[in-house]
């Protein structure tokens, strides 16, 4: 009897230990393929990083693993890409200059459609 | 009258969102990224082809004005036909070639080397391409020429030509 729970003991430390051990690697696997997601491959334009089976894909996978594993953070592995390969190596743009259209003129939609509808509303009301 | 207001800026609106989007058409979609001159080189390691207990960094380059890295490998056919100035380059003696063999069996890049000629005073290994992405490559070969500060001076991405064999020696003697 006292050996049975002692194999009972050691199965669910394996179990324990396998779990946690395959957890931990998801959550670093998720972290690649989010990042990964998140850059255009140079080679195969319109393809992120992540779908891409290329060569210049699967160094740029390598590289955010080797980066994670040294300590940096998913905002540092883009600015360190950015710094190599422009800014356009990232799907979603940063706000500069030469792109203020492309970010405010959704804003600019809005606001002017509100305005819009703000003032055919007091109309209306107006007229009852 | 408001109603021909309305009519006339809601008619602009749409000719110029036309004329907005079919100029966007125009637009050259192939992008190719910026080259990375005038930057300091990224901090590097790679163990040594040779020895793997030998780093390669970037304090690997010393003792000249000039510098080289050119990314390689024995199964790219591009980088045979760029070796010959690479040669040259090494025999000229103006700057010191550190090569970076990228995603290559030890053997194959010695028999290559022994077939073609070392023009490197040092090689580092990239195994799996990270390395490559450190130094801001775009595919291989590609070559770096820095100064002694470590800046980049020109990028070289594709095969060297004879052309750029011409202008590496321009920039090393103009400065």
């Amino acid at each position: 009897m006292k050996l049975s729970i002692k194999k009972i003991i050691i199965l669910l430390f394996i179990l324990i230990c396998s779990i946690s051990t395959s957890f931990s690697a998801g959550s670093f696997d998720n972290k690649i393929k989010k990042i990964s997601k998140n850059l255009r491959c140079i080679t195969c334009q319109g393809q992120s990083i992540d779908a891409s089976n290329s060569d210049f894909a699967l160094d740029v996978k390598n590289f955010i693993k080797i980066k994670l594993n040294e300590g940096l953070n998913e905002e540092q592995i883009y600015e360190l890409l950015k710094k190599k390969y422009g800014s356009w190596i990232v799907f979603k743009p940063e706000f500069k200059y030469d792109n203020y259209l492309l970010w405010g003129f959704p804003y600019l939609i809005f606001l002017i459609g509100g305005i819009y509808i703000f003032i055919k509303i007091r109309k209306k009301i107006i007229k009852f | 009258m408001i109603k021909k207001i309305q009519f006339g800026i809601l008619f602009l609106i749409i000719i110029s969102l036309f004329y907005f989007f079919s100029e966007g058409l125009k637009i050259d979609k192939i992008f190719s990224p910026q080259k990375n001159i005038g930057q300091k080189l990224s901090n590097f390691s790679a163990p040594s082809i040779f020895n793997n207990e030998i780093m390669i960094t970037q304090d690997s380059l010393k003792n000249k004005k000039f510098y080289m890295i050119n990314i390689w490998a024995s199964w790219c056919a591009p980088c045979r036909e760029e070796h010959p100035y690479l040669m040259q380059l090494s025999e000229e003696n103006l700057l010191k070639i550190v090569g970076i063999n990228y995603k290559d069996k030890k053997n194959y890049a010695i028999t290559f080397l022994k077939k073609f000629g070392n023009p490197y005073s040092e090689i580092g290994s990239d195994k799996n391409g990270a390395i490559s992405i450190d130094l801001g490559a775009r595919g291989i070969p590609e070559s770096i020429l820095l100064d002694d500060q470590k800046n980049i001076v020109a990028q070289f991405i594709g095969p060297l030509k004879k052309n750029d064999y011409k202008k590496i020696i321009k920039i090393i003697k103009n400065k």
